[in-house]
């Protein structure tokens, strides 16, 4: 235990290391080097959600209820990943429009409403006041606690609402401009945070690592003792499905609705940018906060406490162990916790309880103008009353309350904002009136079903006479709403509140008007759109009646720098800013105040300022209707040219697709912007992949150089991403109009290309095939007459050198005969009868006349010969053909290398394909390997008819010969020969 | 960056955690929690880093 004085000493040191804090970092602000300026510190700042609910209650919740207190902790996480839509529409206009609280930020929403603006206080002053005793309650128990006296509590309650709402006055109040950030108070507001999570942690491994073997230990040990149940979720639990989906909804408004939430992540926000960051970190500082909460609790149930003293499992342990300095430690960060939220949450309730209430009320009264200091005055003084509000609460009506119950009803208090804030942002037609009947019909059925109930368990309100009829009917019980039972209490005022709010929000919105203003602000809310300033003909009298105005409300200073800093921003002079601008500083002046004083009083004063005659006012109401008219009939035109324009955007769309063209569009930096269907199939590239993507990189055929200001027009072969082979004709030219950048027309020639190569060969064939026809006859028939002279010549009587001559003429003759029918095959003269044969015994007959070649000795023969049917063929110049390319292939390896020769049948077809490990050939050759009179052999060696022979004869049977080879590579002769030819 | 991701990730969210899904880990709820919890916290945490990149790179 420690004594009351040195409890009091601890704290009032740590409060001097805050105030330290918080003054160091409003230093740095002025000397321009903020510390709160980054998303950590908005981050931690954020954590002031996490009280010494999350510090006490939480174990005790856990101890009680099981899992349920993940659901205040998930909600949030869940809710976070939403901020950057919901968030950041809140603070970019908040910060548009200087508004510091939610309810400033509702009323605006509905066209400036004063009454919304101030019920909406008051439900939230309701609904909080029990969170902020919650906060002292806890701060006195523990007290309590570690002093050993109950009644040291109260004091150092009293003591610390003093100190903490002076706390809240000197960083939270130091001037009336409510819009303006308040580095010191956040940046100990973080400083807080990460007091809280420290001694959490600590704690938390005392008691996990100190006491028990860790997590599984603690874990394993509850699930064999009777407290098994808190482990599990759903029948036979104390926590059914519903109240934990109940529960998470209720943590995922509360973070975006509770006044100090809104405070700190919206008003205190520096940078949109920050959200982003506070998207996963301040869940992720939610994680770890609670990591530690199930092991205290199970830890506390396992070494023999009740659930009853669950709630300071955090400070009980540690004592009981004899461990004081982890309780003093775990005191710290609980009351860091409360401390935090205290000042943040009077400050928001103050400044809320001000614009909506204290303001018009001293407007009204005409005591604004000319006392700014009091209005600060009565500020400061309002903080100090939600301050002591909340001790009051705590000291006589906490104690008939656990700290999670009291923290429910605020959530539940400030879930009834939702309809009115969320669908507001989204929804133009939903007005003041339903706003306010949505409100109104949520806040009753959070006083009956959640405040009566309360205060009459606590026995505040007795159950007799009327309320015992009520709590007796059927009907109106406020536990069973119209008989709705079976639900929790939290889902039961849930579904009754947000059912009702919902209802009458959107029912009254729907079935009533909304005026010019409303409607004004709902385009301003839900479509982000800022409407220039009305500028009447008489317009504001002048640039200094503006900036007395200001004057009167926040000081002659701020007055004078808020219109030199509008000057200066649109670059205008003093003396020379009239018209449209006058109405601009105006509207500029309006903000100001609006930060200062809230937007509906801001609204008045400017009103009361009276710019526009009634003549004026007449004339504008009439003009805004004409313009209304105006509007609805423009916004059938566009629907109808929109529905026109979207028809003629798919016809486009639907013709780009199913034409046989690939087309792609190109932005400046050659990146693809779209890829249709068949660019899919000509490139073998998916759209999915090509978006986005440069087309050099896809398209490695096209040169960026081609991407010039010229159309170029030209063939393009691929070589990466696709088929090497594929002959792509593309046309490139260049976009013009609103999107630069260039389109792409591509199509696939690769057959047409085909087909014009062997419409030239035959040609070529043909034409050279007539010639040998003439040559061969004409030369044929001398050179027999030749070759039967020499013949007999040598058979007569002569000398040797005559004899060695003939035969030598004898030998020429001969090659020449060979060549003359070798023309004449080519040429085809004679007919041949086509007759079935197995073409296997044709391959087999000509690998047996080359098999014992001695040519042959070094080169292996590979055969895979699958049968195949009988074909309609002229077997000897099939078996030509065969030896043809055998020879070829033998020629190929001079030095010895591996024949392989395989028969299969596809498609129809038989195909014939003579591999050979050759040297290959190169391009060139490859083009010419069939051309008449082409050779690479010598002339003594070759005619160079052999393979244009082959060709001819394969051809005459209806089938193709192809040869792909590649130098080095060895070369492939593919014959394909139909089953019927 | 598209808000459809945001949306995702927070229908997935919802979905993690509520019945029928949490019902699927009745027998080890604790530790299917914190490991959801923190596996949500992990692709937000990527979600924003994408966004992040996607609006830098234009």
């Amino acid at each position: 235990m420690f004594s009351t004085w040195v409890l009091l000493s601890i704290l009032l040191a740590y409060l001097v290391l805050l105030f330290s804090v918080a003054y160091f970092a409003d230093r740095k602000e002025l000397q321009g080097r903020s510390l709160v300026s980054n998303p950590y510190v908005y981050s931690l700042s954020l954590a002031v959600y996490c009280t010494s609910w999350t510090f006490y209650g939480s174990v005790g919740k856990a101890a009680n209820s099981g899992l349920s207190f993940l659901t205040i902790y998930v909600g949030p996480t869940l809710m976070a990943a939403l901020w950057w839509i919901v968030l950041r529409k809140i603070v970019y206009l908040s910060k548009e429009h200087r508004i510091t609280t939610i309810s400033d930020f509702i009323g605006s929403r509905y066209g400036k409403s004063l009454a919304l603006s101030a019920l909406v206080t008051l439900v939230a002053v309701v609904g909080i006041t029990p969170y902020l005793g919650l906060q002292l309650k806890a701060v006195m128990t523990t007290f309590s606690l570690l002093s050993g006296k109950p009644e040291g509590g109260h004091f150092a309650g009293w003591f610390l609402s003093l100190m903490l709402g002076v706390f809240a006055v000197i960083f939270g109040a130091r001037k009336l401009n409510a819009s303006e950030r308040h580095s010191g108070l956040v940046f100990a507001v973080a400083f807080e945070s990460a007091i809280k999570l420290a001694a959490f942690l600590l704690v938390g491994c005392f008691v996990t690592y100190g006491l028990f073997d860790g997590f599984g230990d603690i874990l394993s040990g509850i699930e064999r003792s009777p407290y098994a149940y808190l482990t599990k979720m759903g029948p036979g639990s104390p926590v059914s499905f519903l109240e934990w989906t109940s529960l998470t909804f209720l943590a995922m408004m509360a973070i975006l609705f509770l006044p100090r939430q809104f405070h700190v992540a919206v008003v205190e926000n520096y940078s949109p940018e920050h959200i982003k960051k506070a998207m996963w970190l301040f869940p992720l500082y939610l994680f770890l906060i609670n990591v530690f909460v199930l092991p205290i609790a199970f830890g506390g149930l396992l070494l023999g406490w009740t659930q009853q003293d669950a709630d300071y499992f955090v400070l009980s342990i540690p004592l009981s162990w004899g461990h004081p300095t982890f309780a003093l430690i775990a005191f710290i960060g609980g009351f860091s916790a409360a401390t935090a939220m205290i000042i943040v949450e009077s400050i928001a309730l103050s400044t809320m309880v001000m614009n909506s209430f204290v303001m018009p009320a001293l407007w009204r009264m005409n005591v604004v103008k000319g006392f700014p200091a009091v209005i600060l005055n009565i500020k400061r003084l309002i903080i100090m009353g939600c301050v002591f509000l909340g001790y009051f609460f705590a000291v006589y009506i906490g104690e008939f309350y656990s700290l999670v119950d009291m923290g429910l009803k605020s959530f539940e208090a400030v879930t009834i904002f939702a309809p009115a804030l969320l669908l507001g942002l989204y929804w133009k037609g939903g007005n003041r009136k339903g706003a306010i009947a949505g409100i109104l019909a949520g806040f009753s059925i959070w006083i009956y079903t959640l405040l009566i109930p309360a205060l009459a368990r606590a026995g505040i309100l007795h159950k007799s006479g009327f309320l015992e009829a009520l709590f007796n009917s059927r009907f109106l019980d406020p536990r069973a709403l119209f008989g709705l039972e079976g639900l929790d209490r939290w889902s039961h005022s849930l579904f009754w509140g947000l059912f009702l709010n919902l209802f009458f929000y959107v029912a009254v919105s729907i079935f009533t008007k909304q005026s010019d203003t409303e409607m004004r602000q709902a385009m301003i809310f839900v479509h982000s759109y800022f409407p220039e300033p009305f500028a009447s003909s008489r317009g504001p009298k002048s640039l200094a009646e503006i900036e007395a105005v200001l004057e009167q409300y926040i000081g002659a200073a701020e007055a004078r720098d808020a219109v030199e800093g509008f000057l200066r921003q649109n670059g205008l002079a003093r003396g020379a800013v009239t018209g449209q601008w006058l109405a601009r500083l105006r509207e500029e002046a309006e903000r100001i105040l609006s930060g200062a004083l809230g937007p509906s009083i801001s609204a008045l004063i400017f009103q009361d300022t009276a710019v526009l005659t009634h003549e004026e006012k007449a004339r504008l109401s009439d003009s805004v209707g004409r313009i209304s008219k105006s509007l609805r009939l423009s916004r059938q035109e566009l629907a109808e040219a929109n529905r026109q324009l979207a028809m003629l955007k798919e016809f486009s769309e639907n013709i780009i697709e199913s034409i046989p063209l690939g087309v792609a569009t190109l932005d400046e930096s050659h990146r693809v912007t779209s890829w249709n269907r068949a660019m899919e199939m000509i490139t073998g590239v998916q759209k999915s992949v090509a978006m986005g993507r440069e087309a050099d990189r896809l398209l490695t055929c096209l040169d960026p150089r081609l991407f010039g200001p010229d159309i170029r027009e030209g063939e393009f072969t691929g070589t990466r991403n696709f088929d090497p082979a594929l002959v792509l004709k593309g046309y490139i030219s260049l976009l013009t109009g609103a999107r630069k950048g260039h389109v792409l027309v591509f199509e696939d020639i690769t057959e047409k290309k085909k087909i014009e190569e062997e419409l030239f060969r035959a040609t070529k064939h043909a034409t050279i095939g007539r010639l040998a026809a003439g040559v061969s006859h004409e030369i044929g028939n001398p050179l027999a007459s030749i070759s039967s002279l020499v013949q007999e010549l040598l058979a007569e009587e002569a000398t040797d050198f005559v004899k060695s001559s003939l035969s030598t003429v004898n030998q020429h003759v001969d090659r020449i005969a060979r060549i003359v029918r070798n023309l004449g095959d080519f040429a085809r003269l004679y007919p041949r009868q086509k007759v079935p044969t197995s073409l296997n015994g044709i391959l087999e007959n000509t690998l047996n006349l080359v098999r014992y070649d001695r040519n042959f000795r070094k080169i292996e023969i590979v055969t895979d010969i699958q049968d195949v049917p009988p074909l309609k063929i002229d077997p000897d110049q099939i078996q030509q053909v065969f030896l043809n390319l055998v020879l070829n292939a033998r020629d190929a390896m001079p030095e010895g290398g591996r024949l392989s020769i395989t028969v299969r049948r596809a498609d129809g077809q038989v195909e014939l394909a003579f591999s050979d490990t050759g040297g290959g050939m190169d391009a060139e050759v490859r083009d010419k390997v069939f051309d008449p009179f082409f050779t690479t052999k010598g002339p003594a060696q070759g005619t160079g008819l052999g393979l244009s022979i082959c060709y001819s004869i394969i051809k005459d049977h209806g089938g193709t010969i192809e040869l792909t080879s590649e130098k080095e590579k060895g070369s492939t002769f593919l014959i394909k020969i139909p089953v019927r030819a | 960056m598209r808000r459809d991701i945001w949306i995702f990730l927070f229908a997935l969210g919802g979905a993690l955690f509520t019945w029928p899904i949490m019902s699927i880990f009745r027998n080890s709820l604790t530790w299917y929690l914190f490991l959801a919890w923190l596996g949500f916290i992990v692709l937000t945490f990527l979600a924003t880093i994408i966004s992040e990149k996607e609006e830098g790179g234009g």
